[in-house]
């Protein structure tokens, strides 16, 4: 499916949210794009992993009103069990269309290159105002670098600001053909150690560590982003461990995200077999991380 | 490699983001000139002074004040020359009026032979009279001079300046010759009614039963504008407030006097002005025409009402001589010696120093008030006719920075002591108490330099230090605003309190000018009241004339939708039988909405020459410039812009609902028109799927969709100019806006269902805002919206409420976030907007425990009011704004 979308020069994308102030500078349209490659065990947007299409019951919402299962052509749906034949159904969407309750909903739409555009172009005059622009989010942005490969240089005709949000996994030629049509970086690490990073996250770190080295041999403005998992990556070990690897690569800043747990509600509805974590935010926590980074040296940031 | 080295401890403070937003933004406008006062307001000490006049106005009770209303009624009754059998009748006749004001109020309508009757005997009435415009001119002059030598006067402690707008600490005035016979109904519960009780003793209440109301019933606006009316059904109309609301019956409203001539000439210059006119009138050949007498008494009453504000202000020398000799502390005693010395100069002759201008501007402002209920009396551009004075008075080491906010923090409080008093059914309309004085700082010059001066950041500081609910403070912003006077303006904005309200001077420019406004005073516009910008000091706007319910239309159109609610509709078109596509309801709705407009601009019309014919405003018309040279009263249409503001309510809900239609019943064909209409006469009972459905699957007003963008625009256009093609009874031109105050609120509460999916009952949308909740995609995309509108027909004003979290503009980031909103919106085309920057918590809270905030206040329509007063319904209304901020 995520080839065809990208024969088809066309990105799948879960979201897009105006008027974003969090990610990037000034006022900004983020773009999150589905699929990505790590399976975080703390990851915030669930619905953002899977590359392709995907239909949910949200039972929460639905009134029963049967509008769905009458519609869908498959007979997929069964509204008394609350249930959908995954085998039957072929994502064409027509019961999300027709659910008065936005209770059935089509995780992921299609946009072309232009569609894209003329959405993030509504708020240019706010960029322009704000010194802000767009910011490219997910899931993973970079597993979809050929249609980026056609959107960025029209953004950029445009002489809008763009921002990249990743985690780094994937091979370096994907986001080093896209590097001169994005601004600034955010770049994430989670966990220093290899094997502790596979456990939490899927995936061993070493191709997103080779990659934020390519990165800092770059001219490139980028930011290593930490989120601050309680419990799991604010350990002395790993904190001495992030700030080893940082000063080997010569890098002196780490922003700092506070783990909110909102992500939890959504799993009701998600299919695959997430847990809850069950974590909370700590401050005092958060504030012992942000001391101890310090305290080797390194210059911290964080959001109030 | 270039790493963002840029982020250090300081700046992670605020955000990350901040950081490299300051690498990147371009060199900012040079702002030296601002720097030193911006940087000396933010040490300044705050006024303890103002501290203690704040507490005094926040504590103290609403009195309803009959002062005015008793002494215009001895006056006319000196001179009144009424027979015994006209006394009997008018006995006989009162009896039978105050019966049918009880039942108006319970929604019972007059018969039409008894609107006849009615009509019948005023005109009788008037005819015994028989007395000339100039004569009734010369009489209202008399009597307001007669009550400026007996109105009581009184300081408050610490204030250094002086002038009474009411009687009362915070007070109602009562105006029995306009539309006070309202209250009837309700006045013996006024004090204990639940909605902005006001208190009156037992001696006031006597006399307005006795004396007062049995008087006036007949000679009032409320009486008089029966003479007028086309259609008797119109006044039935008016009552219900189902469809409009036209407010001047209960006095004129919304304008900006003169008052920088009045510091340039002073009282007795106007006077001389006055005279000059006289003689040249005298010296045209046939002097003697009836016409020739009539401006000549004109301008007789405009004498004898200038003399009453000397003899006024002769009388506060007196009061402040008397109050210092009695006063112990020495510091005061000077004070008080000083203000006797300053109200012996102005408002008689010009003014000479800053507290000179200021005082003289505030007695002048009470006599505006003693003469006759004005709702929406505004200041203008004080920051620019003020700053001579406040710089040569800097300059020569009379005045500091600290005395000038303190000043002006006097002068401000005096605007927060006047309430208007509503009748119960009206407070629906307008709650929160406002009345609206608008005052505007900033701008542009005629060539294009910024007008900001120091003053202009004064302004806005003794505001912070006070945080009063009036008066309305107004910014205009233009490119060549300096970034420090648009920070200053956030962080006073951020505070919360909603003000000051931003403009955006090149579209209100451009757009006066394309409504007849000459250059010059289109760039010297200033706001009146709540949003409505026009030229000041020359104009008689009306801005608050008239609110028209144009959601309204599509029920109407329906058979089975229209709420029939004691009212004969026979003046509308008839319901409609047949509608085949979209093109065909558009058609049907513009046809209504035609009708609409016109049987309230013809109540309106009936009310203007009322006033024109039976309650002139002389000493208004002195300081309204044309109305001299004119030697035409300013309700006559004497000023040099005469319009009259009409406004929309419920643009949202007719944008709305037109395209659920169109989409439900001739897109997807899901129902027929007459099905839907069924549903929608239910309140959706039953069909709870279908509302669910619209809400959620059919694009809104403010959510930046072209298609019901376009649609908004359209209603937009044909209500601008229906409104615009008619003229008024003072010549001007009628002038669309769309700013609502709580007419929201009122019309939405008698409006049935609406196939938007609102409920019966429900509010409906504020301003030229999105319905509350509706605008699920964020700040942009309901700017983009409202920006998509075609500004250049709005003459009259709009306001857009947008709700930011305060976490979202925090800091120096937030400066630059909010900036970005008001710029990008504004180089959209955007006109208006204003924040609600406060914690739904607290205002949850406040609900609850409203003793505990007795100073909350928040904005509400073009003007902000204490939370406290407002009705139920409002505080939800404002809970449910701030609770949807669906952005970040």
């Amino acid at each position: 499916m995520q080839s065809l979308a990208n024969q088809l020069k066309t990105a799948l994308l879960f979201d897009v949210q105006r008027f974003s102030i969090h990610d990037g500078p000034g006022i900004r349209t983020t773009l999150f794009f589905k699929g990505c490659g790590l399976r975080c065990a703390w990851c915030h947007n669930p619905d953002s992993q899977i590359h392709t299409k995907e239909l949910v019951h949200r039972v929460d919402r639905c009134s029963e009103c049967r509008t769905c299962e009458v519609a869908c052509p498959k007979k997929a749906i069964n509204i008394t069990t609350h249930t959908i034949n995954h085998d039957l159904c072929d994502l064409c969407g027509i019961c999300a269309e027709v659910c008065p309750e936005l209770s059935m909903q089509i995780l992921g739409l299609e946009y072309t290159p232009q569609s894209l555009l003329d959405i993030c172009m509504q708020d240019f005059s706010y960029y322009e105002n704000s010194k802000g622009g767009i910011t490219l989010s997910g899931g993973e942005a970079i597993l979809q670098h050929d249609f980026l490969e056609d959107f960025l240089p029209m953004i950029k005709n445009n002489s809008i600001h763009v921002t990249l949000e990743t985690a780094g996994f994937y091979p370096w030629k994907f986001l080093e053909k896209l590097l001169p049509y994005i601004d600034l970086i955010y770049y994430d690490l989670k966990i220093a150690d290899p094997e502790e990073h596979k456990n939490y996250t899927s995936k061993k770190n070493e191709v997103i560590l080779e990659n934020l080295k390519n990165l800092t041999q770059t001219n490139n403005e980028f930011l290593i982003r930490m989120p601050v998992i309680p419990e799991i990556n604010n350990t002395k070990e790993n904190v001495l461990a992030t700030v080893k690897l940082l000063n080997n690569l010569g890098v002196n800043d780490i922003f700092l995200l506070k783990y909110n747990n909102l992500w939890e509600s959504k799993l009701f509805y998600l299919s695959g077999n997430r847990k809850p974590l069950n974590l909370k935010y700590n401050a005092q926590q958060f504030d012992a991380t942000v001391q101890a980074f310090e305290e080797y040296g390194l210059r911290v940031s964080f959001e109030h | 490699m270039n790493p963002t080295t840029l982020i250090d401890k300081s700046n992670s403070k605020i955000s990350n983001t901040n950081a490299i937003l300051k690498n990147d933004l371009k060199a900012l406008p040079k702002d030296q000139n601002f720097a030193e006062i911006y940087n000396s307001l933010q040490n300044l000490i705050p006024s303890i002074r103002l501290k203690n006049i704040r507490n005094s106005l926040i504590d103290a009770k609403y009195e309803i004040c009959i002062e005015k209303a008793r002494y215009m009624t001895e006056y006319f009754k000196k001179i009144s020359k009424v027979g015994f059998f006209q006394k009997l009748i008018e006995k006989i006749h009162y009896i039978v009026y105050k019966k049918s004001v009880v039942k108006i109020s319970k929604d019972i309508y007059q018969k039409k032979w008894q609107i006849k009757l009615n009509r019948k005997l005023i005109s009788y009435y008037r005819r015994k009279e028989n007395n000339s415009k100039g004569q009734i001119q010369i009489d209202f002059a008399n009597a307001f001079k007669y009550t400026l030598e007996k109105v009581p006067i009184k300081i408050f402690s610490d204030e250094l300046i002086v002038g009474n707008l009411s009687s009362k600490r915070i007070g109602a005035p009562l105006h029995p010759d306009l539309g006070a016979l309202m209250l009837l109904p309700e006045i013996e519960e006024i004090s204990s009614r639940s909605r902005n009780p006001i208190s009156i003793n037992k001696e006031e209440l006597e006399s307005l039963k006795n004396d007062i109301f049995p008087f006036w019933f007949s000679r009032s606006i409320l009486a008089n504008m029966n003479l007028y009316m086309k259609n008797p059904e119109t006044f039935n109309m008016l009552m219900n407030g189902s469809l409009f609301v036209l407010t001047q019956f209960s006095g004129i409203s919304h304008l900006t006097p003169n008052y920088p001539e009045v510091l340039h000439l002073g009282i007795r210059g106007i006077m001389e002005k006055a005279e000059n006119k006289r003689k040249f009138i005298l010296d045209q050949k046939d002097a003697k025409s009836e016409e020739i007498q009539e401006s000549l008494n004109f301008l007789e009453s405009i004498k004898i009402s200038c003399e009453a504000v000397i003899l006024y202000a002769n009388r506060w020398q007196k009061y402040l001589i008397e109050t210092a000799q009695s006063e112990t502390n020495e510091v005061r005693k000077i004070e008080l010696e000083k203000m006797a010395e300053i109200v012996k100069r102005v408002p008689e002759h010009p003014a000479k120093t800053f507290q000179e201008a200021l005082q003289s501007i505030m007695l002048t402002h009470a006599a505006v008030h003693y003469e006759s209920f004005q709702h929406g009396v505004s200041f203008g551009r004080l920051d620019q006719y003020l700053y001579p004075y406040f710089k040569k008075d800097l300059d020569s080491g009379e005045l500091t920075i600290e005395k000038a906010v303190e000043l002006l923090g006097c002068f401000f409080a005096k605007a927060a002591e006047l309430l208007p008093l509503f009748f119960d059914k009206a407070t629906d309309y307008f709650s929160g108490l406002s009345s609206a004085s608008g005052t505007t700082i900033g701008g542009v010059e005629e060539d294009g330099k910024t007008s900001v001066n120091e003053l202009s950041f004064l302004v806005l500081k003794a505001y912070d230090q006070l945080r009063l609910r009036q008066p309305n403070f107004h910014a205009r912003i233009h490119e060549s605003t300096p970034t420090l006077f648009r920070t200053y303006c956030m962080e006073i904005i951020k505070k919360g309190g909603g003000m000051p309200a931003l403009f955006n001077d090149e579209k209100i420019i451009e757009s006066q000018i394309q409504h007849h406004v000459a250059k010059k005073d289109a760039t010297n516009y200033s706001i009146v009241g709540c949003s409505e910008w026009g030229s000041p000091y020359n104009s008689f706007p009306a801005a608050g004339a008239i609110f028209i319910n144009i959601a309204s239309t599509i029920p109407l159109l329906f058979k089975s939708l229209r709420n029939v609610n004691g009212l004969n509709f026979s003046s509308l078109p008839q319901p409609i039988t047949t509608i085949h596509d979209f093109k065909d309801l558009q058609v049907a709705v513009w046809d209504m909405l035609k009708e609409l407009i016109s049987i309230a601009l013809d109540g309106n019309d009936a009310i203007e020459t009322s006033h024109a014919n039976h309650r002139p405003t002389p000493f208004l018309s002195a300081i309204v410039d044309g109305c001299i040279n004119n030697a035409k009263e300013v309700n006559d249409g004497g000023a040099i812009y005469n319009p009259t503001g009409c406004q929309a309510t419920g643009l949202a809900d007719l944008a709305d609902s037109l395209y659920a239609i169109e989409q439900l019943v001739f897109l997807e064909k899901k129902l027929t028109l007459e099905e839907l209409n069924g549903i929608v006469a239910n309140n959706f009972s039953g069909n709870e799927t279908l509302r669910k459905y619209i809400l959620n699957r059919i694009p809104k007003y403010g959510e930046n969709d072209l298609k019901v963008d376009e649609i908004a625009s359209w209603v937009a256009e044909i209500f601008c100019n229906e409104v615009k093609k008619k003229k008024n009874s003072r010549g001007g031109y009628y002038s669309p806006g769309f700013w609502t105050m709580t007419t929201h609120q009122g019309f939405g509460k008698r409006q049935g269902a609406l196939p938007s999916g609102r409920m019966s009952g429900d509010s409906l949308a504020n301003g030229v805002s999105p319905k509350n909740g509706w605008d699920k995609k964020g700040p942009t995309a309901t700017m983009n919206s409202i920006a998509s509108l075609d500004g250049n027909l709005i003459s009259n004003g709009y306001v857009l409420n947008q709700k930011l979290s305060p976490n979202f503009v925090k800091g120096d980031f937030g400066n630059q976030i909010m900036l970005g909103l008001i710029d990008g919106f504004f180089s959209k085309g955007g006109m208006q907007v204003q924040f609600n920057i406060i914690d739904p918590e607290v205002l949850i809270d406040a609900k609850k425990n409203p003793d505990q905030y007795k100073d909350l206040v928040v904005r509400i329509s073009g003007y902000s009011a204490y939370f406290n007063d407002l009705t139920e319904s409002m505080k939800d209304e404002i809970i449910e704004r701030t609770m949807h901020c669906s952005c970040g």
